[in-house]
């Protein structure tokens, strides 16, 4: 008996668009908060730094399933009431933007020292120093990692499986309920497209990498 | 909004998937750690198959959710072979191989932070490779790295919950199970979601105390924490 | 003759309720009509409701609510998938504006829920490894061994029936899906799974093994002395009277004409699975 992968397809196509589709929103989400809380670590406001040294701290803390599980089932008796999709955008964004904030710390903190002093030598104003000067050179060094932490992204998008949001993990369910007697094959191959994906988004960040090395 | 008295009836059902969450993690967390120095001695193999066998496994397992890991051992795996496990016994393992294969890594900085002399040493003295190994490159590799690996045992006590997936009864399994029977959410998730927040919380505390202690100021392993 | 009446009753208590609820706009028919389309709730399960290979929302419980809508004038029907458990938290949230997901009618599901009247009503059913080797035919024969353990879904009244039966906590295994129960049963991590009868047996026919086998002479539970009988039904919320009204007399017109059979065969169940005359609200002990 050969396993019917033709008629799985539609369905796993399907399901690997909502994974992308959550992977590539929740992406966003947490690059900015990255940014913003990464950044916001360094800043000379007191305010600012307790602000997202909390943020960091608490959800770097938090179970990301607990997580998206409140958002999801117990934020709405908070009469905020989200989709899925939101739901699950926002809980591994949240997740995800407070270890990239770490990743933006450390690198920034990382080339500031010296170069910082330099800017200051040629006059630059402090906007200037950080958009010309340290950004770009922490740039170069941010992109391994951050290659690292989508991959983790993509791995935990996985989850939405679990308020039924129909992503890959899902759909594949879906397929184990029609095809039950595929039911290895169609784990094993639910295991490859994930496998494809993460290695697309090493790909990308290793070119991104090159690509950045050269401006150094 | 906040039914205490709800909240305190529900607590004594908590007690025992507290305990199946705390047995999982440090049962995870002791086979994460035997997978991760299996994966780091084979990765350094003289042999290049078992090398490249051994990345490619673990390139793999990084590469794909636990969730569906552990769907795979405990769905596919009885239907492939005779084996079956119950869900505690199949989602450890999938937590220990899964996080093994992070844990290899942080033991690969490890070894490779033993100065190259303890290794031609070793070969003047004529210690076997299993004698190197066990009495001096892992006495050396470990200890820096401890609380690299402590940080590992909060990941893996976080992602716990993932096992609920395999009818693991425990936390977040069971706030649902008590959400379902009341039609009242807010509680059981919210006490859940304090209490890892909590557990984890004291959990980085000490290990932070530790790394002060030890000062070893290295950077965590990159993107490695989760 | 009073499905008759409930008719006569019904229809004009829509219209009063449709014409006073003009203002307000908080009628879920009235919306699902300005819009032309309403969501259901459902759980992936089968014969009820669930997603077919592919990837169409069909079942029994689905064919029948589109049917009544498109009478009622709702022309499309959109499903939100959602595991059993949180079928009556998605109602209550407005995730979604009904539940048609085969869902039995109790008392308890009764204080959050508003259903129809039920339009299926079946038995439960066990299934256990070929040749019954544990002789289980009854969930008193599961309670009287303490060692044999049943997979049973999460949520799902099965696990109230055992309860009832004397089976303790330690022995069920509750499973998210269908498809959870019949690995378990697979696996030697139960020894018996139960699920409704026509559940049951489409998901033996799909794990086509012949090391598994429904128990032919399966004693119905007893729920305190009287012989248990599920009953479907579609749930509303609460608030969503006329709406349910209205549906309920569509129902009544199909149960009548036949139509309801028809529909009720498709997904395997018989003449015998009909809900005479069941009404929800005696089901909900009211």
């Amino acid at each position: 008996m050969n396993a019917p992968w033709l008629d799985w397809l539609p369905m796993l196509l399907d399901g690997t668009l909502i994974t992308i589709q959550v992977a590539l929103l929740s992406a966003v989400v947490s690059i900015v908060l990255s940014a913003l809380a990464g950044l916001g670590s360094l800043s000379r406001y007191a305010v600012v730094r307790l602000i997202s040294r909390a943020y960091v701290e608490l959800f770097r803390a938090c179970s990301l399933l607990v997580l998206l599980f409140w958002v999801y089932f117990a934020l709405p008796f908070l009469q905020i009431e989200l989709s899925k999709l939101m739901a699950g955008v926002l809980a591994i964004g949240l997740n995800i933007g407070a270890y990239g904030a770490e990743i933006v710390r450390s690198s920034v903190s990382a080339v500031s020292g010296g170069q910082r002093e330099a800017g200051i030598a040629l006059n630059l104003s402090g906007t200037q120093r950080m958009l010309r000067v340290i950004l770009p050179q922490a740039a170069v060094r941010m992109v391994p990692p951050f290659g690292n932490l989508m991959i983790e992204l993509l791995k935990s998008t996985s989850l939405v499986y679990f308020i039924t949001l129909s992503d890959l993990t899902y759909e594949a369910m879906v397929l184990r309920n029609n095809y039950y007697v595929w039911t290895p094959y169609i784990f094993g191959l639910l295991l490859l497209i994930y496998f494809l994906i993460s290695s697309c988004i090493s790909l990308v960040s290793r070119l991104l990498e090159r690509r950045l090395a050269v401006w150094r | 909004m906040w039914d205490s008295e709800y909240a305190a009836q529900l607590l004594p059902a908590f007690l025992p998937a507290f305990a199946v969450t705390i047995g999982a993690t440090i049962t995870g967390f002791m086979l994460a750690v035997l997978f991760g120095l299996l994966f780091a001695i084979a990765g350094r193999s003289a042999a290049a198959p078992v090398r490249w066998a051994s990345r490619s496994v673990v390139e793999f397992i990084r590469s794909t959710p636990l969730l569906v890991q552990a769907f795979f051992l405990y769905y596919s795996v009885p239907m492939l072979t005779p084996v079956a496990m119950p869900a505690f016994a199949t989602g450890v393992l999938a937590l220990g191989l899964h996080y093994g294969t992070y844990m290899s890594e942080v033991f690969r900085s490890g070894i490779d932070a033993v100065p190259r002399g303890q290794w031609e040493a070793s070969t003047a003295l004529h210690l076997s490779k299993r004698k190197t190994w066990i009495s001096v490159i892992l006495p050396q590799a470990i200890p820096p790295v401890i609380p690299v690996m402590g940080n590992y045992l909060i990941v893996i006590f976080k992602e716990t919950p993932t096992l609920m997936a395999i009818t693991l009864v425990e936390l977040l399994l069971t706030a649902k199970t008590e959400a379902s029977a009341t039609y009242r959410v807010f509680e059981p998730y919210t006490i859940v979601g304090l209490l890892f927040l909590a557990v984890s919380l004291i959990f980085s505390l000490g290990i932070r105390r530790l790394e002060k202690k030890w000062s070893f100021g290295r950077e965590n392993e990159k993107g490695g924490l989760r | 003759m009073r499905k008759a009446f409930a008719v006569l009753v019904a229809v004009p208590m829509l219209l009063a309720s449709a014409c006073g609820n003009n203002g307000g706009d908080t009628d879920t028919l009235t919306q699902a009509k300005k819009q032309g389309y309403i969501t259901v709730g459902f759980a992936n399960e089968r014969p009820y409701a669930y997603k077919d290979e592919n990837g169409n929302l069909t079942g029994e419980a689905v064919e029948i609510a589109k049917v009544i809508l498109e009478r009622l004038g709702v022309k499309e029907v959109k499903g939100e998938l959602t595991e059993f458990t949180s079928l009556i938290a998605g109602l209550q949230a407005e995730r979604f504006d009904m539940i048609t997901a085969g869902m039995f009618i109790n008392e308890d599901r009764c204080k959050a829920v508003k259903f129809a009247d039920p339009e299926y009503s079946i038995g439960e059913a066990l299934a256990v490894k070929a040749g019954n080797p544990l002789g289980l035919t009854s969930y008193t024969a599961i309670a009287g061994q303490p060692e044999v353990k049943v997979a049973v879904m999460a949520g799902a009244v099965e696990v109230d029936y055992l309860k009832a039966s004397g089976v303790k906590e330690e022995q069920m295994l509750q499973v998210p899906d269908q498809d959870a129960a019949v690995s378990a049963l697979q696996s030697g991590r139960a020894d018996a799974m139960t699920m409704t009868g026509p559940a049951l047996q489409s998901r033996l026919e799909a794990a086509g093994d012949s090391s598994l086998e429904r128990v032919a002479e399966f004693e119905q539970p007893l729920v305190e002395g009287k012989s248990v009988r599920g009953y479907g039904a579609t749930a509303f919320r609460l608030s969503d009277e006329a709406f349910q009204a209205a549906y309920n007399a569509e129902l009544s017109k199909m149960k009548e004409s036949g139509e309801l059979l028809d529909i009720l065969q498709q997904f395997g169940f018989t003449e015998q699975e009909l809900p005479q005359d069941a009404t929800a609200e005696q089901l909900c002990g009211g």
